[in-house]
């Protein structure tokens, strides 16, 4: 070793046992500001209408075959009309809604339900013809949506990109075809709406 | 022999270098703080033509005028240029120069203190220099100033002489050069005056832990106001109950008392979140007072807030601190998180 080491190494030490004398501790903490995710709508019937009171009566002749049938209450009494809709779907969650989806627990053969967002949405072949599965789309004002016997349980959209404590207006009709070959019947079904993110 | 002699060199610095590391590691070592007017900050010097006594009372020592930009600079070195010479403007009076320093070291850290007057006085009649004596209210003798460019020194070095040379309040070191009876062309001149403090640093414990409720790591402020857009206030820190605080303080030190301060790594966006903190359960406040003793404070941004001065040592009761965030018209994908960081001091 040289003469001039420890020379040189002597700052370099003191520095090191220097550096321990620090004025402060220090430690850290992560903070998140959460809000969950809450995907939630409402729905709204126009009275006397209500999710227990909700109708297709086929009128006048009564032999199984009506287009374009008025969802009523189960006395016939009137809920949807041209300016007023069925459903009033309420986004009540904090996110946007991208898909609205319904389906049924059955729909007996020889009728058709068809959804629209506009009065006028009514037609009699649907542009969207609920097939296998179908999340792609969702009826508007001029066009409408269908289930009938085969697919009636499967969940297809009838409203993409609902904003949050916004609202989309449905409009609900149904075809009857022979329904039950023109004789007096009823049958129940459940409709159900899912929200997704 | 050269050789033999390399060895004992050696020996010697490694003696040294092994005496430094006890002595640091300790905690205790001892440095020299300057003071002089290359600093006019904290140090300034004035001078007055006209004495009232000699020696001087207390009350009269007090006058003059500030040096100017000149003096300071020539009274800032021992280089034979001197500070402007309050020469009296009449015969027989006493004027001075008196230097003013402001000591930042913690009088009970001192071991001594040094002051040095550099210059002269031509009179026929004497000078003497002094030393304010805040205790007594008083000028202290120290001695005759120099007849030609010389040096009057003096070294306190008792506590008594500290205590009472240095005023604990507002600081001040102060030395006076008076002449006595002096005439029109009589002058105190001051080249360079200097005070040198000797104290000891102690270096103090500031270690501590940081406690959480039992299961927490982080801190998590979630809103339950899901329908739409959450306003909430309050929220607390998950975990945390009105007997759990978040924030549990251990003061690891033997001895001594710690100061808790928190900040952000960022500024939070305080248009949608406020961040909390109080020593107590029912502290939170709308608008935070700023104390966490009874209020709150908002700690938010990158500057550091004073949450508690007073954390005792080791074996005594931790300190406690409640968070809570405000969360104002925001939605999951407003979330965001930040980095809270503790220190101690």
């Amino acid at each position: 070793m040289k003469k001039g080491t420890i020379g040189i190494l002597l700052p370099a030490i003191l520095a090191l046992i220097l550096l321990p004398l620090v004025a402060s501790d220090t430690t850290t903490t992560t903070i998140t500001f959460k809000i969950p995710v809450t995907v939630s709508h409402s729905i709204a019937y126009t009275a006397p209408c209500s999710s227990l009171n909700f109708a297709f009566i086929e009128t006048g002749t009564i032999d199984g075959t009506q287009n374009q049938i008025n969802v009523t209450g189960s006395d016939g009494s009137a809920c949807q009309t041209q300016a007023n809709y069925i459903m009033r779907v309420t986004n009540g969650g904090n996110v946007v809604i991208g898909g609205l989806a319904v389906n049924f627990s059955a729909i007996s053969s020889g009728v058709t339900v068809k959804v629209s967002k506009g009065t006028n949405g009514w037609e009699s072949t649907c542009t969207l013809v609920t097939g296998a599965g179908n999340y792609t789309g969702a009826p508007q004002t001029t066009f409408c949506r269908s289930w009938n016997t085969t697919y009636a349980t499967t969940l297809a959209n009838v409203s993409v990109s609902l904003a949050v404590s916004g609202t989309a207006d449905f409009w609900l009709w149904s075809d009857f075809n022979n329904f039950n070959s023109g004789l007096a019947t009823e049958t129940n079904a459940t409709l159900t709406t899912e929200a997704k993110q | 022999m050269k050789t033999h002699i390399f060895l004992i060199n050696n020996f010697f610095r490694v003696a040294v270098v092994c005496i430094l590391f006890l002595f640091v590691t300790s905690g205790i070592f001892a440095d020299v703080a300057y003071y002089n007017f290359s600093n006019t900050t904290d140090n300034k010097a004035y001078k007055q033509t006209v004495g009232g006594s000699s020696p001087p009372t207390w009350s009269n020592g007090w006058a003059g005028t500030e040096a100017n930009a000149t003096d300071y600079s020539n009274l800032n070195s021992d280089n034979g240029l001197y500070g402007d010479t309050p020469n009296p403007t009449g015969s027989n009076q006493e004027p001075y120069w008196r230097f003013n320093f402001t000591i930042h070291e913690d009088i009970n850290t001192i071991n001594w203190i040094y002051m040095k007057f550099n210059g002269l006085e031509n009179a026929g009649e004497s000078g003497s220099c002094y030393v304010a004596n805040f205790t007594a209210k008083g000028w202290g003798l120290i001695g005759s100033i120099p007849t030609s460019d010389n040096n009057l020194i003096k070294n306190f070095t008792t506590a008594s002489e500290i205590n009472r040379t240095l005023d604990n309040v507002s600081r001040q070191f102060v030395i006076m050069c008076q002449g006595v009876n002096f005439d029109g062309n009589d002058y105190v001149k001051a080249d360079f005056v200097e005070v040198r403090v000797a104290y000891t640093i102690i270096s103090a414990c500031y270690t501590f832990a940081i406690g959480y409720p039992a299961g927490q790591t982080f801190a998590t402020f979630e809103t339950t106001d899901t329908s739409g857009a959450s306003n909430q206030t309050e929220i607390n820190a998950t975990g945390q109950t009105q007997t759990i605080p978040f924030y549990t303080y251990d003061n690891q030190c033997a001895s001594g008392t710690q100061t808790w301060s928190m900040k952000m790594d960022g500024n939070l966006n305080t248009s949608k979140f406020r961040h909390k903190v109080s020593q107590n359960y029912n502290g939170w406040q709308a608008s935070c007072s700023g104390d966490t003793t009874t209020g709150c404070a908002n700690v938010e941004t990158t500057t550091d807030v004073v949450i508690n001065n007073s954390i005792s040592n080791i074996g005594t009761s931790d300190a406690k601190v409640w968070a809570w965030a405000d969360h104002i018209d925001v939605f999951p994908s407003d979330a965001t998180n930040k980095t809270l960081t503790s220190t101690s001091s």
